[in-house]
């Protein structure tokens, strides 16, 4: 980008000032995202060096400890017990044995095969369908040895803090003559650890139902799990980035899916380019849109402000499921615009069916229905929280309307809204509700070079969604989430190398 | 001379007015129209999916007491249910997290926090799959229990979600903590005590929030209760199946319709009286003005 200076940006016209302001922002973006790149290294060092000193700290421990400490290592809680720390002991002995029960009746029988995903098949007999040899069950193994990886991750943390618990009581021994009691571990739980007592649940449930399940499903992208490998009947394995260049570059050698993986790549580019296309329309429609609504709803004169808003905000309450089924019902062949159409002697539209693009006008349209109050509401708060005294100021120095609103309003809507618009466009690149209960993600018109399950109208993540649901295809589905996530990190990436709000949170204090 | 300048600007001012107010009229009629039309079908007596006109012919309320006589109850509270217990312990959650990501400074805070950024750019669904097989490993799926099943879907991202009552938080002046950690409070005493009452609109944000996704949910609903036996259905799914064909719209329009007027009610009662905090939360998080 053009180097200038102050004199020469200042002797610009307003135009051309605006002009190179947003050229600037524009030409930075591939600047800002080499540099997130390029302190990447310093990022790795700083976590792997905050791991080293964590595991430094063991070193020293077990280096400097006596045998108590040392035994420690051995069998968790020795430490505490050796300096009557009964309680936290007895805790530490109990995850101990629940820790080895759980690896050698459970885990490592899973761990063991996660290398080939089972290779023994199950044989059913052909004339009664009785099962012969159990055989492995592919899916059981990738998804306990995740489990079983969580939990030795989370052991790993216990193990490392029982011994530095076990040096902390002998050196706490040698100057003090005594180590924290149960009753100051309960206490503390409550108080400088509170945040251990908080966080205990929320993180359970997260790690389970979250994590677990991110990490099977991330790997399940190399594998050929799909419809024709379902266990326990079949075993499925892994087979690399194949997937990934399916879909991708349309080549693919092990694919084993029914068509072949040019269908893929094609269809995956499509619903990509329509994607980006929905989520740049329908986040700049509906905040211009509603950015006028607001602003002519809280005009001063304007009377009756909270019906106007009560009539708008119907729709943010009436669950989507109701509000948009009814309106695709609404724009059917027979519905009611149609009737209305007919009555007045008009042709009438088949609005979702009858061609693409008409029926994405359309989406954008309801989508224009559905948002706007919801822009609406926040422009309203922005709007009320602007200090009057602004106002004021600028009255006494001659701004006229117009002035005001340019120079006051909306570069304050703007600051405020700035941030919150990447989440609303990450929010319309995953809307599913809109395009799958409107829709159905499809106009209905055949299209042979579209893969299996997914439509003209389909989102990625609609895609995503039938190929689970309906296709079974879940090798291609795990592509298509990461690719999900590549192309939102990419967007998130651009604002939070832009903003630094994430990064100077003391400063409102 | 300077009355005239007045009135004619009023005069001005007064047209422009009435633009406006012939607009707003325009849009609220745009926006609520289809809920005049949801009720009018849900009171309509002729049976039959589409029909050309708007006003029924014939209004009655026996869609409604077709709807209650099938199973429609049992997916209502289902529904109901659920979402009061997930909207409150994911508030409990949500606003717990937030508390302690904003106040106390912990090893592994940042590196928390990035994580779960990064954690929640997965399209929440692509777990769903092996989320189903733990379910159904637990016996929660087809069964009385597959209610427990869908809370712990709603429940278990939840934590992700601190970000507005963080930002929140992170305004309240933490000089009340400190007076209050000099006057001997504890942690999760200041926390109950002091941050919760002086918390009102984000607590009724989030427990706004919390409740209205999971009882509009279709999404992961369908996945884990869609196939499985009536009786543990929601109303989103039992609605949704009502209508999914052409000839079950031409059968069972006026009833979805009826279905749909019942399952909005709560949702606009709750959204009427908690409208004012609703908007407070909305920026309270974000303005620091």
């Amino acid at each position: 980008m053009r180097q200038i200076s102050t004199l020469e940006y200042l002797s610009m016209s307003k135009a051309r000032r605006a002009w190179f302001k947003f050229s600037s922002f524009i030409l930075n973006i591939p600047r800002a995202i080499g540099r997130w790149f390029r302190n990447l290294p310093h990022k790795f060092g700083a976590f792997f060096g905050k791991i080293g000193g964590w595991f430094a700290g063991l070193f020293d421990a077990l280096r400097y400890g006596n045998w108590k400490t040392r035994m420690s290592a051995l069998i968790l809680g020795f430490g505490c017990f050796a300096y009557h720390q009964i309680g936290r002991g007895l805790l530490y002995l109990l995850y101990e044995i629940i820790f080895v029960l759980f690896m050698v009746f459970f885990g490592a029988k899973y761990i063991a095969k996660l290398g080939t995903l089972g290779d023994v098949a199950q044989v059913r007999d052909p004339d009664t369908d009785l099962v012969l040899i159990e055989g492995d069950n592919s899916f059981s193994i990738l998804l306990y040895s995740m489990l079983t990886i969580a939990v030795i991750v989370f052991t790993l943390i216990i193990w490392v803090k029982s011994i530095k618990d076990a040096y902390n009581n002998q050196l706490g021994y040698s100057i003090a003559q005594r180590a924290a009691s149960a009753k100051d571990d309960v206490g503390q739980l409550l108080n400088h650890k509170f945040h251990l007592t908080i966080l205990a649940f929320p993180s359970l449930t997260l790690v389970v139902f979250t994590i677990v399940p991110l990490m099977f499903m991330i790997l399940v992208a190399f594998t050929n799990y799909n419809r024709n490998t379902i266990p326990p009947a079949n075993l499925f394995t892994w087979v690399g980035f194949d997937n990934f260049a399916a879909v991708l570059t349309g080549q693919a050698k092990g694919l084993s899916g029914a068509q072949d993986a040019s269908r893929w790549s094609y269809t995956f580019w499509r619903i990509l380019g329509w994607t980006m296309e929905w989520a740049v329309l329908a986040t700049f429609t509906n905040l211009f849109l509603g950015m006028i609504v607001a602003l002519i709803i809280n005009k001063k004169s304007i009377k009756l402000k909270k019906f106007w808003r009560t009539c708008l905000v119907t729709v943010v309450a009436v669950p989507q499921f109701v509000s948009l089924l009814l309106v695709s019902k609404m724009l059917n062949n027979a519905g009611i615009f149609n009737s209305i159409l007919f009555s007045l002697g008009l042709p009438t539209v088949d609005w979702l069916h009858e061609s693409a693009s008409l029926a994405k006008f359309m989406i954008v349209v309801v989508n224009l229905w559905v948002g706007v109050p919801h822009t609406v509401l926040t422009c309203t708060g922005i709007l009320m929280n602007i200090p009057d005294d602004l106002y004021e100021a600028a009255k006494i120095d001659g701004a006229n309307p117009v002035k005001m609103f340019s120079k006051i309003t909306l570069p304050y809507m703007m600051f405020v809204l700035g941030p919150s618009l990447i989440t609303t466009f990450v929010g319309n690149i995953n809307n599913f509700n809109l395009i799958f209960l409107l829709t159905g993600g499809s106009t209905g018109i055949a299209d042979s070079r579209l893969a299996t399950q997914a439509g003209d109208l389909d989102l990625l993540i609609t895609w995503l969604y039938k190929l689970t649901v309906n296709g079974q295809q879940y090798d291609v589905a795990s592509v298509i989430g990461i690719l999900i996530f590549i192309v939102v990190a990419f967007f998130s990436l651009i604002v939070y190398s832009r903003i630094g709000s994430v990064k100077n949170e003391e400063d409102f204090q | 001379m300077k009355y005239l300048k007045t009135s004619k600007k009023s005069a001005k001012g007064a047209i422009i007015d009435s633009f406006i107010y012939l607009l707003l009229a325009i849009i609220s009629i745009i926006w609520v129209f289809p809920f005049v039309y949801l009720i009018l079908c849900s009171l309509r007596g002729e049976s039959g999916g589409m029909v050309t006109y708007l006003w029924p012919k014939q209004i009655t309320f026996d869609n409604f007491i077709y709807l209650f006589k099938g199973d429609f109850l049992t997916w209502y509270l289902n529904t109901l249910i659920i979402a009061i217990v997930v909207s409150i312990i994911n508030t409990l959650i949500t606003l717990l997290t937030a508390y302690a990501l904003s106040r106390m400074r912990f090893n592994g805070r940042q590196a928390l926090m990035k994580f779960m950024l990064i954690l929640g750019m997965f399209p929440g669904f692509l777990g769903m799959i092996c989320i189903y097989y733990l379910l159904n490993a637990m016996g929660m799926i087809n069964s009385s229990l597959s209610i427990v099943g869908l809370m712990l879907v709603y429940v278990s991202g939840t934590m992700m979600g601190y970000y507005v009552s963080k930002g929140f938080f992170d305004t309240i002046s933490r000089s009340l903590d400190e007076a209050a950690m000099i006057d001997g409070a504890s942690r999760a005493k200041i926390f109950f005590s002091i941050i919760l009452p002086l918390s009102k609109p984000i607590i009724i944000q989030t427990l706004l929030g919390a409740f209205v996704g999971p009882w509009g949910d279709y999404m992961m609903a369908n996945y884990i209760v869609g196939r499985g036996g009536t009786d543990f259905k929601t109303a989103a799914i039992g609605l949704y199946q009502m209508v999914d064909t052409l000839p079950e719209i031409s059968e069972n329009f006026t009833q979805f319709c009826a279905g749909g007027v019942v399952v909005s009610l709560l949702p606009i009662i709750m959204f009427f009286f908690m409208q004012r905090f609703y908007v407070a939360g909305v920026t309270g998080g974000s303005v620091k003005g």
